[in-house]
């Protein structure tokens, strides 16, 4: 049989049962899980229920046919983990404890889904529910299952260590409990291991240096979330060492990573209520404690589900989501990810719409009154825009503008902001003479568009006559809709534009951004994304450049073939172009195992994230081609930022990882110039420059400066200056 | 209190009721000065008389122009006229601002060169390219626009000897609807001779053709000869597309703009006939894009419109000489310049204003220059305001063609001034003076004393 037939399904229940075990601390860190994994068989019965208990779960789950991401993050089968390895705690080995662990397994699993369908509907995490009801349910009815017996591996500590490891490990273990450490530190060790039903100091050391590693974020969390709570006992009176016997401290902790970090942004906002929290929590445990003890049986984690679930509704519901309190939505399983992540997306794509408007008017173009105008554009209208041409004196007219031809603006065309078609046209209404307006027919001659459901534009004061089309018809984005008038309220002739979501002529605005334009300012020209051009500002549609829109055209199933030396070696790999199925293409390198995730709107080639390796060609060609605005445009710079997760050292990040919630100070900027075209009509090569810079405060780390040559065969050049990058140069060919 | 002004007595016919088919004669207003500076002084400080350009107006009406076809069509390309004005800060002038250059000659061709125009954004037209010049053109990788099937033939010899490829355009002539049609110049449209030049173009494996030129005449007053041109342009340039698999990079519609000059003989004033560049824009950019090219690779718009671009940015100033009256009684002006500096007076009416407010009578004149030739009159016929000896005038409008097509006759050419935006001036042509023009001159040993 085909080794790699085999390699594929096993590589993924490997991911799966790592991950059943990171996952119960929202982490899908390998040494984390494997430190887990580790002390779980401390006692190795337990260790085994409980690794049964996830493989019997995984199976469960892909012989029925499960989503496999699901399968593979573990997100079915941690619960079970949860449930199975105390079993193997408390009962000793045999015929019975193993029927135990198969169908506390099998509910765990069908809880496990069933509550992962219901509570997604809300878009809310399932958390540990089955673990605390499927639990509860086995220790209730075990009572009566005569034929499986209490264990004693928990009870005679000393023997099991002495049996595992002599002496030596009795005296060592025995020296760490000795130790000096404050009580409230120990506390908090044992609360960590406890969350895997491990009460030992050790247990809980290895899994607080398993949670450093795998989040700084979550780490510093999990300390907040501790230490408030003894905080908070201290303060009401509780008895503090009761933390210590229950083992309940680890609600506090998970509450606090999963507030503060997990299911939100982490931010100052996100800390505050991991703290604020705590006494409800507390209220939670302790209540519950009282009530649950008349059936013997233990809170689990239940305080921390139900905090945590009430927490996340709530958020949801709010219609005024600005407080600083962002549900993640695409979930890294890491805060430090979701955070950098996340503040990239907000400055890069946040704004981004599915359709891409452009200027109404072609040339460069005064915005002589934008959003909420001094004007007219007020209360209703208050997201429009008022496009005229201004001379070079700054005047919309010449000689002394009595006259409608005097204006610069006058009997300009229009083009639609996108394709769409004719929903209204209004036509007839005479322009006026300059000064005057025309207050009965207010909007003038005007042409409303649609373009997607609850999506229209709206042209007016045009020029009588003038519109070229009637309701129903088609227009492309390079047809001239009609001519620029004075007709209706308008006492000079401009262009009234906007946005609206209903077909009338007196509609609401609707505040939607322009796709991409340029912005002239005095000493430079800027390329705005998904934003509104402000009144008195300069601004132009940006100009498609044929060579660069043709060899950044990459379509699935496209084969690159790179060529590439590093050091003395010259070599060849090829990279495939694909897309999933949520339309997401990237550009995957199969045997370096590197993939870069892009966008081409066809206005702008961007990439939107990496993984792989950093010595990967490919990183080299996501970090020197990350943003492309497909024009040619020398005076144009273009900004943008890496995320941080992709590109930041290591080591540096993780000093980051500390303060990122309230403070940003690393930085990998990035900055693009159009330097030149071998010839401006028929290019046959044009040359960008490109500088990827990592920052500390505002202070340059390194910096790589590449030249990217595109040629209309094709061909992309990445050429690195000597010595300072792994590459010299790296040779890109799309066509061939 | 000033001395009032002394104006010397004239007759004038009281008019009343309704005023004639011509109108009420224009009030000549003074122009008391130019780009901020007055008159008087600039004429004191570099003689009359004196040409002077205004760069606010020179850019202005550059940018008017551009913004007309830029705000309808993608991608448009400005090539500055060198015949109409070359001198070097005019056109470095319209280089700043982003035109190319539009030569005729090997010498304008220099020229630009010597402006640092890049060879790729030059265009070489006319029917007079040397050998020597095409050569260099080539080297420099700039658009040559072919004449005539002789001037290919040279043009695939010098590409055989050349490693660069020549970068070549047609010119076509055709029929748009107007009198006279300038089929002196290309290749005849409409009996296929353009198509044929183009064939033998593609054949020859030597030339790119990237283009196509047409440039229909001069002072066009009608938009519809430019909407026909452009339609015929864009036909041409998708039969080559689809016939030839050869795809047109760039369609050149020539110059030809009306300035607000009024022609003589002319019915109407200039300024009720010239299109604005709006119009022209309207009819060739919607020809062009209605002619079924794809959105996403039409071809550049290039124009070489020269005169339109500059005539208002001209004046010349100068001093009356002498008043006269002829033998007929008709009052006869005669000022320091004549035909020699204002050459378009053979085809203008050109608007002499007074420098001074003046008292509102006017009287008709004759307008002399002061050649010793009897060809040097400016107007035939016009009402002046009654203007005596040293009293200063300005010539509207003579940015375009005399400061190149003037002569030197009989006397010097005078000095030339720029005014820059910020309002000052800058001579940017020397007058002459004796040892200028016999500088260029030998005499034969046998002949000199």
């Amino acid at each position: 049989m085909d080794i790699k037939r085999l390699q594929r399904p096993l590589s993924s229940l490997a991911d799966g049962v790592l991950n059943s075990y990171s996952q119960v601390f929202f982490s899908d860190n390998r040494v984390f899980a494997a430190i887990i994994l580790i002390i779980t068989f401390q006692v190795p019965l337990a260790g085994l229920a409980g690794l049964a208990g996830v493989l019997i779960s995984l199976v469960l789950a892909k012989w029925l046919g499960f989503d496999k991401k699901l399968i593979s993050k573990g997100l079915l089968s941690y619960n079970t983990l949860l449930v199975t390895l105390p079993l193997g705690l408390y009962f000793s080995s045999g015929p019975a404890l193993v029927l135990m662990v198969i169908f506390a397994s099998i509910l765990t699993f069908f809880l496990a889904v069933t509550l992962h369908g219901w509570l997604a509907r809300y878009e809310l995490p399932f958390l540990s529910w089955p673990f605390i009801i499927s639990l509860w349910i086995v220790m209730l009815a075990a009572r009566r299952f005569s034929a499986l017996e209490v264990g004693d591996q928990t009870l005679f500590e000393w023997n099991r260590l002495y049996g595992m490891g002599g002496i030596n490990l009795v005296n060592s273990v025995e020296w760490l409990n000795q130790l000096a450490i404050p009580q409230a530190i120990k506390t908090y060790f044992i609360s960590m291991g406890a969350v895997f039903f491990q009460y030992s100091l050790v247990a809980g050391v290895l899994v607080a240096i398993g949670l450093l590693i795998s989040s700084r974020i979550a780490f510093l969390l999990s300390l907040i979330g501790f230490f408030s709570a003894y905080l908070f006992y201290h303060v009401i009176g509780i008895d503090i060492n009761s933390l210590d016997y229950t083992y309940i401290g680890f609600n506090y902790i998970l509450m606090s990573i999963a507030i503060g970090g997990f299911f939100l942004i982490p931010s100052a906002y996100t800390f505050f209520w991991a703290v604020l929290l705590v006494p409800v929590v507390t209220f939670l445990t302790v209540g519950m404690e009282e009530l649950l003890s008349m059936f013997h049986l233990s809170v689990y984690a239940l305080p921390f589900n139900v905090v945590v679930l009430l927490f996340l509704f709530t958020i949801r519901q709010r219609k005024n989501r600005a407080t600083g309190l962002h549900p993640v939505v695409v979930q890294h399983n890491n805060p430090e990810r979701n955070l950098y992540a996340w503040s990239n997306y907000q400055n890069r794509l946040s704004q981004k719409t599915s359709l891409l408007f452009r200027l109404p008017v072609m040339g460069k173009w005064f915005i002589s009154q934008g959003h909420d105008g001094r004007y007219t554009h007020q209360s209703d209208w208050r997201h429009a825009w008022d496009f005229v041409k201004i001379g070079q004196d700054n005047k919309t007219w010449q000689n002394n503008g009595h006259k409608l031809d005097d204006y610069h603006t006058w009997a300009k065309p229009v083009y639609p902001a996108a394709g769409g078609i004719v929903d209204s046209v209004t036509d007839g209404i005479p322009d006026n003479p300059p000064g005057d307006a025309n207050t009965l027919n207010n909007w003038g001659n005007t042409v409303v568009m649609w373009h997607a459901a609850g999506l229209y534009t709206k042209y007016s004061h045009l020029k009588s006559g003038s519109i070229r089309f009637k309701p129903g018809d088609y227009v492309s984005p390079d047809q001239e809709l009609a001519q620029i008038g004075n007709s209706g309220r308008s006492p000079e002739p401009h262009l009234h534009f906007q946005f609206q979501a209903t077909p009338f002529i007196h509609s609401a605005t609707l505040d939607y951004p322009f796709g991409y334009y340029l912005l002239d300012e005095p000493e430079k020209r800027t390329l705005r994304s998904y934003d509104r051009p402000l009144e008195g500002q300069i601004v132009s549609n940006l100009k498609i450049d044929r060579l660069l829109s043709k060899v950044f055209h990459l379509v699935p199933g496209q084969i690159l073939r790179v060529s590439y030396h590093s050091g003395e070696k010259a070599r060849e790999v090829t990279w495939e172009v694909q897309t999933d199925a949520y339309n997401q293409s990237s550009i995957r390198d199969r045997e370096g195992g590197a993939t870069a995730w892009f966008t081409n709107d066809g206005q702008a080639f961007y990439f939107t994230h990496f993984e792989g390796s950093r010595s990967n060609p490919l990183y080299a060609f996501f970090t020197a081609c990350f943003r492309i605005p497909l024009t040619f445009d020398p005076g144009l710079t273009i900004f943008d930022q890496i995320p941080l997760f992709i590109s930041a050292r290591r080591w540096m990040r993780w000093i980051q990882d500390w303060i990122a919630p309230f403070h940003i100070f690393l930085k990998t900027s990035y900055r693009m110039n159009y330097e030149s075209q071998d010839d401006p009509l028929a290019p046959e090569m044009m040359t960008l420059k490109t500088q990827v810079s990592r920052q500390i405060a505002d202070d340059r780390l390194d910096e790589i400066a590449c030249t990217v040559e595109v040629c209309n065969d094709g061909e992309i050049r990445l050429i690195y200056p000597k010595e300072s990058s792994r590459f010299e140069q790296i040779t890109i060919n799309t066509r061939n | 209190m000033t001395k009032k002004r002394f104006t010397p007595p004239a007759i004038k016919r009281l008019q009343s009721g309704m005023p004639g088919k011509a109108g009420i004669p224009s009030q000549l207003n003074p122009i008391p000065d130019i780009g901020g500076i007055p008159v008087k002084q600039l004429l004191r400080d570099y003689g009359s008389p004196l040409f002077i350009l205004e760069e606010n107006t020179i850019r202005n009406t550059y940018r008017k122009a551009k913004d007309a076809f830029e705000s309808r069509y993608p991608a448009v390309q400005f090539a500055w006229s060198y015949k109409t004005n070359y001198l070097d800060a005019v056109c470095q002038i319209y280089h700043q601002e982003g035109s190319w250059a539009e030569v005729v000659s090997g010498f304008e061709y220099q020229k630009a060169l010597a402006n640092g125009v890049d060879g790729r954004q030059i265009i070489f037209n006319g029917p007079d390219k040397s050998p020597e010049d095409l050569k260099l053109a080539v080297e420099n990788h700039s658009y040559i626009h072919i004449d005539h099937f002789d001037e290919l033939y040279s043009l695939i010899k010098v590409a055989e000897s050349s490693t660069n490829r020549p970068r070549v355009a047609i010119r076509v002539n055709m029929d748009t609807g107007i009198f006279p049609r300038w089929d002196r110049f290309g290749f005849n449209l409409e009996n296929g001779e353009a198509m044929e030049a183009v064939k033998q173009i593609i054949e020859s494996g030597k030339l790119d053709l990237m283009g196509l030129h047409t440039h229909i005449g001069t002072y066009i007053i009608s938009v519809n000869a430019y909407r026909t041109a452009a339609e015929k342009m864009a036909a041409l340039a998708l039969s080559i597309e689809r016939e030839l698999k050869h795809q047109i990079r760039y369609i050149d519609m020539g110059g030809g703009f009306a300035s607000l000059n009024t022609l003589k003989g002319a019915y109407h004033s200039a300024a009720d006939t010239t299109p604005t560049f709006d119009q022209y824009a309207e009819a060739i950019t919607g020809a062009i894009t209605r002619a079924g090219f794809d959105p996403s690779a039409m071809p550049m718009l290039i124009l070489e419109t020269g005169r339109a671009l500059i005539d208002d940015a001209g004046y010349l100033a100068g001093t009356v000489l002498a008043v006269k009256r002829l033998s007929d009684g008709r009052k006869n002006l005669v000022f320091d310049f004549g035909v020699n500096l204002l050459f378009t007076s053979f085809w203008y009416d050109h608007e002499i204003h007074p420098v001074e407010e003046q008292n509102g009578f006017t009287e008709d004149a004759t307008l002399f220059g002061p050649l010793c030739m009897n060809i040097d009159q400016l107007r035939d016929q016009t009402r002046m305001p009654l203007l005596k000896q040293g009293d200063q005038v300005v010539v509207k409008r003579v940015g375009a063609y005399n400061m190149t097509q003037w002569m030197q006759f009989i006397t010097y050419r005078p000095n030339i001034i720029l005014i820059s935006p910020e309002g000052s001036a800058h001579l940017i042509r020397k007058a002459e003076n004796l040892e200028s023009i016999r500088s260029s001159e030998e005499t034969p040993s046998h002949l000199k004393k």
